[in-house]
């Protein structure tokens, strides 16, 4: 190999950077095969291998390529290509040889940097990101650079100094770079593996979701925020029965004129939320407003979204808390309401037949059943499974379970009592971070109840696990999986076990705080942001005075760069004497190398011009005479004046002689 | 240039053949009043090198060949009591000479290496509590093997700093080496050559020398490289204040034989590495070629005009 050992040790090392965000994420085959061709590399590097023949790097690729084609099945994902274009990145080491390699790889480098943002734009990913990047800029350094100047941490500084200095050219366009919306658009394949409610109701479903404590939204309330006992983050209304599952459905839109008639209490808030499985987004109560990026406001009551969001958006909304909705409920909408699948939960729907004959008000059939549960039913993670009829088996064998239990049953027997009744999906509660004065809602604080029409009171959530756990509601999961001990599992348990960790947590929520504000400021400053920004310093801006806006800034902050570079010469004070010297290496274009021209006399340059092309060196000989009894003999008769004009004539005679050389 | 000047290096060019070079920077430190050290592997032509200066400069010129068993009074010379004049009397040593030309100095004790470097410094030999004046000019032209040969004691770097510079011999050319094995011996050569220059005119060359004109731009350079030396990653030690100003003689002593009465950079260039070779301690390497390449690459490093 022709190339620098320390060039090569930097390159693997940004390498090693590049992928390791996706170390994880990619098959682990592939991940064990580009840490085998990257251990086969330093091995070459260090001189114990040699370099492999054409056809075993031929062999490896393709075999690569089989390998995800088996992985993925289609090219239809991003992870697909994402993952073919990391493959081939390493598999480039395969072939490494030439400078030129190297230079190849690094550049790939920064193509790769790019889709580290698909899967992840939080803060820390950003920090790693640009790390590799500093470290790809270092090794092209080290790649190019005299001996000296890529010895040791040298090009990790210079690299470090490069960056800095294009910081201010970042947040320039940052802020003014017009956003664009993507004109289309591949799905990724992860969507699938986001955790998160779905748009169906199965038993058991919650149930897995609660092991999870990943991020589901944070939320930042203009106002002191409600009591966690009044935050149920409504996501979807699921109405109807499929195949034993609840599911949103096609229920009839109610009456357009329907009104809240009081509104209890208006609240504003901001909502931030995480990728999400389904189309919908989590809101309080009675949604009034909501302004985001495509979503627009169901006639149920709940906030629909264009697409899936695959990144962090953010929503601002209006709800009404415990408001009342006087209107009626159309006859459509009360046979959607009342509809079960019959032949299904026999005994479910003998005892809703049998509490609509005990108790003549909805009210009164309402409590009983609650009554029932509060005495007879047990709040568990761990409910067991189900059999047969889940409905029957839940109310009248096993009687332990989870809030998915408690509100599909007590949906499923006010249908049968003959009360409208549908469930409602969304999360509870939420965990309050002080650092950062918003609320976090996690997938563990998943949640789902029911929602029953009263009449003259319209939609009342009834919550029939606030009976059986109130902990639950009151104090939140935390505090309810405590009471159950050990029932709960996986990350969510740890997740609650840091809590006791004192300073530990603190940090953390620190740390959580940090990244809200992150996602709020710089993940999710979109073209609405960055038009409400910018109009707040220039009122009247519209979005097609954006990219002029912009490219004027760029220029500018081009601008400032360049006349720093050119301006550096005198901000440094380099003297007259070397401004001359100066003007005199300029004119020698190239015949002096780069690396030579500061350290020598100008006689000697002189000299080398003189053999390689004479008559231009000839040219010189008044300016180099008069520069040398200036500077070294102190010839006091020879004016600075004099010598700025042989340096001038020198210019423009030589300019004129190439000019004819090269027509 | 001047003709004296013409044919002493014509003179000692026909005896050193193909080292132009070195001739030139061996007559530049006698012309700048320094010590020259002449280094290289036995057989090279040091001493016909440091016998030729004597020669063609017309200088009384004596040899010492160094070895373990020589002692410091075998070199500045001894007391000796008469017992006629009831009186000690000192009888000078090879040292009152004006070229001495000490071989193989590091194969002598250091004992014995001290008391040459310190008379060389002194200009003269104490003795008994008299001081002798030593013969005016004065050179010490040493030779030594190089450090790692068996049998040598290297000389400090404090006593090294003595010499104004050190000259690598090097291997002769193909050319000049088919020369050297046909013609008549050099040993002859150096015995027929009759002297080119008379001491006086050697003193006067030195206060030509001691007058050329050193420009601050030139000092500004020399500084910079002094200061560069002693912060650049090449070198463990850097220059010394003397090691600057020795620097400057030298370079002085070079433009006089470049015929010009003042300094350029070309001129601190070419005496460096013989100047400050054995002033630096290097890192690392302790190659000739490596040592030649980094000086180069240090060279370049500095601005020479800034």
């Amino acid at each position: 190999m022709t190339v620098k050992r320390s060039a090569l040790l930097w390159m693997l090392a940004s390498q090693g950077l590049m992928l390791a965000p996706h170390g994880l994420r990619m098959p682990v085959w592939m991940a064990l095969g580009c840490l085998a061709i990257g251990a086969f590399t330093l091995a070459r590097i260090q001189g114990h291998v040699k370099l492999p023949s054409k056809w075993v790097a031929i062999a490896a690729v393709f075999l690569g390529w089989g390998l995800l084609w088996q992985e993925y099945g289609s090219p239809m994902a991003v992870e697909f290509w994402v993952d073919l274009l990391l493959f081939m990145y390493t598999a480039k080491l395969l072939e490494l040889d030439s400078k030129r390699d190297v230079s190849q790889i690094m550049l790939l480098s920064f193509f790769v940097a790019m889709t580290h943002f698909l899967f992840d734009e939080s803060m820390l990913q950003t920090i790693m990101t640009f790390s590799g990047l500093v470290m790809v800029m270092a090794t092209l350094i080290a790649l190019h650079a005299s001996a000296t100047q890529a010895q040791g941490r040298q090009p990790l500084k210079l690299a470090g100094l490069a960056f800095l200095q294009a910081v201010p050219l970042l947040v320039i366009l940052f802020v003014f770079f017009p956003r664009l919306s993507p004109f289309w658009t591949i799905p990724l394949e992860r969507e699938t593996a986001v955790t998160g409610l779905s748009d169906r109701l199965m038993l058991g479903d919650i149930h897995t979701l609660v092991q999870s404590d990943a991020l589901a939204f944070r939320v930042n309330f203009n106002a002191q925020p409600p009591a966690s006992r009044d935050l149920y983050w409504r996501t979807l209304v699921l109405s109807e029965i499929s195949d034993g599952s609840w599911v949103v459905g096609s229920p009839p839109a109610p009456r357009p004129n329907t009104k809240i008639l009081i509104p209890n209490e208006v609240i504003d808030y901001e909502l931030l939320s995480q990728s999400m499985r389904v189309p919908f987004i989590p809101s309080l109560d009675r949604v009034l407003s909501v302004e985001g990026d495509s979503v627009s406001l169901d006639p149920l009551g709940f906030v629909r979204s264009k697409r899936v969001l695959q990144t962090v958006s953010q929503f601002q909304m209006q709800s009404a808390l415990n408001a009342l909705d006087a209107a009626d409920l159309s006859k459509v909408e009360r046979t959607a309401y009342l509809a079960l699948p019959a032949r299904t939960n026999p005994l479910a729907q003998a005892y809703g037949a049998a509490l609509a004959e005990r108790h003549p008000t909805p009210e009164a059939r309402i409590q009983a059943v609650l009554a029932w549960y509060f005495d007879d039913f047990t709040y568990t993670l761990n409910p067991g499974p189900s059999e047969g009829d889940s409905i029957d088996h839940f109310l009248f064998e096993a009687q332990r379970g989870f809030c998915e239990h408690f509100a599909a049953s007590f949906t499923w027997v006010m249908r049968a009592a003959g009360v409208p009744a549908r469930v409602v999906l969304g999360y509870q509660g939420g965990a309050y971070n002080p650092s950062g004065n918003y609320i976090e809602v996690r997938q563990f604080d998943a949640h789902a109840w029911s929602e029953v029409w009263v009449q003259g009171e319209g939609w009342r959530r009834v919550d029939p696990t606030a009976f059986v756990a109130p902990e639950r509601i009151e104090a939140g999961m935390g505090a309810a999986a405590a009471g159950m001990d050990g029932l709960m599992t996986g990350k969510a348990w740890e997740y609650f076990q840091m809590q006791s960790l004192g300073w530990l947590f603190d940090l953390q929520l620190q740390l959580q705080a940090l990244g809200h504000l992150w996602d709020r400021i710089i993940v999710n400053y979109d073209q609405a942001q960055q038009l409400r920004w910018l109009t707040t310093v220039w009122p009247g801006l519209e979005l097609k005075d954006l990219a002029p806006l912009a490219l004027a800034a760029f220029l500018l902050g081009l601008a400032v760069i360049t006349a720093g570079l050119v301006a550096s010469p005198f901000r440094r004070g380099l003297s007259r004497e070397a401004r001359w010297y100066r003007g005199y290496l300029n004119c020698l274009d190239g015949v002096v190398p780069d690396q030579m021209s500061r350290g020598s006399g100008i006689a000697r340059c002189q000299e080398i011009w003189q053999s390689a092309r004479p008559t231009e060196a000839a040219l010189a000989s008044d300016f180099v005479e008069k520069f040398e009894s200036l500077l070294y003999q102190e010839d006091q008769s020879v004016t600075p004046s004099s010598i700025s004009k042989a340096l001038l004539v020198l210019k423009v005679k030589l300019a004129w002689m190439r000019f004819t050389a090269w027509r | 240039m001047n003709e004296p000047i013409q044919s002493v290096l014509e003179g000692l060019d026909s005896i050193i053949l193909g080292k132009h070079r070195e001739v030139r920077l061996a007559l530049a430190s006698l012309l700048a009043g320094g010590h020259l050290l002449i280094e290289d592997v036995p057989g090279t032509g040091k001493t016909t090198l440091a016998l030729a200066l004597g020669r063609v400069l017309g200088l009384h010129q004596r040899r010492v060949q160094f070895t373990v068993d020589v002692l410091p009074s075998d070199i500045t010379g001894s007391s000796i009591y008469r017992q006629s004049d009831q009186a000690f009397e000192f009888h000078p040593g090879p040292i009152f000479s004006q070229i001495l030309l000490a071989d193989e100095i590091n194969r002598a004790m250091p004992k014995t290496q001290s008391a040459l470097l310190e008379a060389m410094e002194e200009n003269a030999v104490s003795q008994d509590g008299l001081t002798y004046p030593l013969p005016s000019p004065f050179f010490v032209i040493a030779t030594q093997n190089p450090r790692h040969h068996s049998g040598t004691y290297p000389l400090p770097e404090s006593q090294l700093d003595r010499f104004l510079m050190t000259v690598q011999m090097g291997y002769p050319s193909a050319d000049a080496e088919l020369v050297l094995l046909t013609s008549e011996s050099t040993r002859q050569k150096v015995l027929d050559q009759a002297a080119l220059c008379t001491p006086e005119q050697l003193l006067g060359w030195q206060a030509e020398v001691r007058a050329i004109k050193v420009a601050s731009a030139m000092a500004d350079y020399v500084l910079r490289l002094v200061r560069q030396s002693r912060v650049d990653a090449l070198f463990e030690v850097g220059l010394s204040p003397r090691g600057g100003l020795a620097l400057m003689a030298a370079s002085r002593a070079w433009a006089f034989l470049q015929g010009r009465d003042f300094v350029r950079p070309e001129d601190v260039q070419a005496v460096f590495a013989a100047v400050c070779q054995h002033r630096l301690r290097f890192r690392g390497t302790e190659d000739h070629a490596e040592l030649h390449h980094a000086i180069t690459d240090f060279l370049n490093r500095v601005d020479v005009v800034a």
